[in-house]
């Protein structure tokens, strides 16, 4: 393994300083004189493998690995203190650019690629509120800035990683499931042989009041309402730092032990007490609180447990998302400046973004859920 | 070699170390001193 210097010349600039208000300067001074001194110089170079003071000449083999030729060390820019301090500026902004350059030039693939579906608030721990407030007229941003230093970090981990993470199911691989799925509506539904492949209009002759009925409308409005609500829910929670299998576990349980079992033991888990003779209307009647039993599985209420449902699902496939992307892109996020929360949650976006199965399936089976407890309550449910 | 288009950007020295021992990539920038350090303790030849 070797090492070359650019041929260009370069800057170094490494010291030591004392500060203003030192409480002890001429201790400083004597400590600055005996790293200065050249034993110690010279021990510096054999223990580190830096180069030593330019008036110290190291050993001869090891100048031979650390040292530089003298062409290049007259290439070498030895800047001064008050050079740098009137050069600072646009000596900053040569290094900013270089980067740039270099990041363009050597990269096509880091550009942005941010896709911006919700951008909730930090719980804290991720960029702190105010900083990220200062970058737009003092007001939350809808969408990130592209020189800010947290997205440099989000983009690391978008472009390489969330894109091509794993072995996911894409959008356009979901075509051909979906227009098989949609080629399952023309089969016949049959009570004992289910479903018998033909072409018939039938189920859409048999649902079309259903269809065309509000309830349609709103079992659409409700099911999106669950995937928004499950998917940010669970993005959130993976971005807190909760395993993703506890995640998964959480929302599982708090839909109620239902989540894959057949509807009719999920209506009894999940939607038996509101019924009109269920539990909770049979206690309050009891107890004369009320005379006539509420109507709550005629609202809407009787969804939300499908919120929680629809999370456990979605977040099996966040969490298989999340688990795939690169631990060194990460990792490379967090030294570039981006919070722990960013590089999560930006992936996760991103995950959602370009393997929308979870999303779809979410919000298939949110219609599902809510349809079929809709159907099955009462022909007058809202 | 995992990869072979684009630029990769490694988090720690450590990791630097590491990817160019498992040859995930073979140039790259870095402090001069860090790569004599590394021949001293006998990760590169």
């Amino acid at each position: 393994m070797t090492a070359v210097a650019p041929a260009e010349g370069r800057c170094l600039r490494s010291g030591f300083v004392i500060p203003k208000n030192s409480p002890n300067k001429d201790g400083a001074y004597a400590y600055l004189d005996a790293m200065l001194d050249k034993s110690a110089q010279e021990a510096f170079a054999v223990d580190m493998g830096y180069n030593p003071t330019v008036t110290t000449r190291c050993r001869a083999d090891l100048n031979q690995r650390i040292g530089f030729t003298p062409t290049r060390f007259k290439n070498s820019s030895i800047s001064t203190t008050n050079h740098m301090n009137k050069n600072d500026v646009p000596f900053k902004g040569m290094v900013g650019q270089g980067a740039e350059e270099l990041r363009v030039r050597c990269s096509p693939r880091l550009r942005i690629e941010w896709t911006p579906l919700f951008f909730l608030p930090s719980p804290g721990g991720g960029p702190s509120r105010g900083e990220e407030k200062n970058w737009r007229n003092n007001r939350w941003p809808r969408r990130l800035q592209r020189n800010s230093i947290q997205t440099k970090g989000r983009l690391v981990a978008l472009s390489h990683d969330a894109g091509r993470a794993g072995d996911g199911v894409r959008g356009r691989r979901l075509i051909v499931p979906l227009a098989i799925l949609f080629r399952y509506s023309f089969n016949s539904f049959e009570p004992r042989r289910m479903m018998v492949e033909t072409f018939t209009l039938g189920q859409y002759v048999k649902f079309s009041p259903i269809l065309l009925h509000r309830r349609a409308w709103t079992t659409l409005r409700v099911a999106a309402l669950c995937t928004v609500t499950a998917s940010s829910w669970v993005c959130r929670s993976l971005t807190c730092g909760a395993h993703p299998v506890a995640v998964q576990r959480m929302c599982y349980h708090a839909g109620g032990a239902a989540a894959v079992r057949r509807n009719a033991v999920r209506a009894a888990w999940v939607d038996d007490p509101v019924r009109l003779q269920g539990f909770l209307n049979v206690t309050l009647m009891q107890f004369g609180v009320i005379t006539e039993p509420l109507q709550i599985m005629y609202t809407r209420a009787p969804s939300l447990p499908h919120h929680c449902r629809q999370s456990a699902l979605h977040g099996a496939d966040l969490a298989e998302r999340d688990r795939s992307i690169n631990r060194n892109v990460e990792e490379a996020a967090f030294s570039l400046g981006a919070g722990d929360h960013d590089v999560s949650f930006a992936c996760c976006c991103r995950c959602r973004a370009r393997h929308p199965a979870g999303t779809i399936l979410t919000f298939i089976l949110g219609m599902n859920a809510y349809a079929t407890l809709s159907c099955s309550a009462a022909p007058n449910s809202r | 070699m995992q990869e072979t288009a684009g630029m990769r950007i490694y988090p720690t020295n450590e990791a630097f170390a590491q990817g160019l021992k498992s040859e995930e990539f073979g140039v790259g920038v870095m402090w001069k001193a860090r790569v004599v350090q590394w021949q001293k303790r006998g990760y590169f030849p």
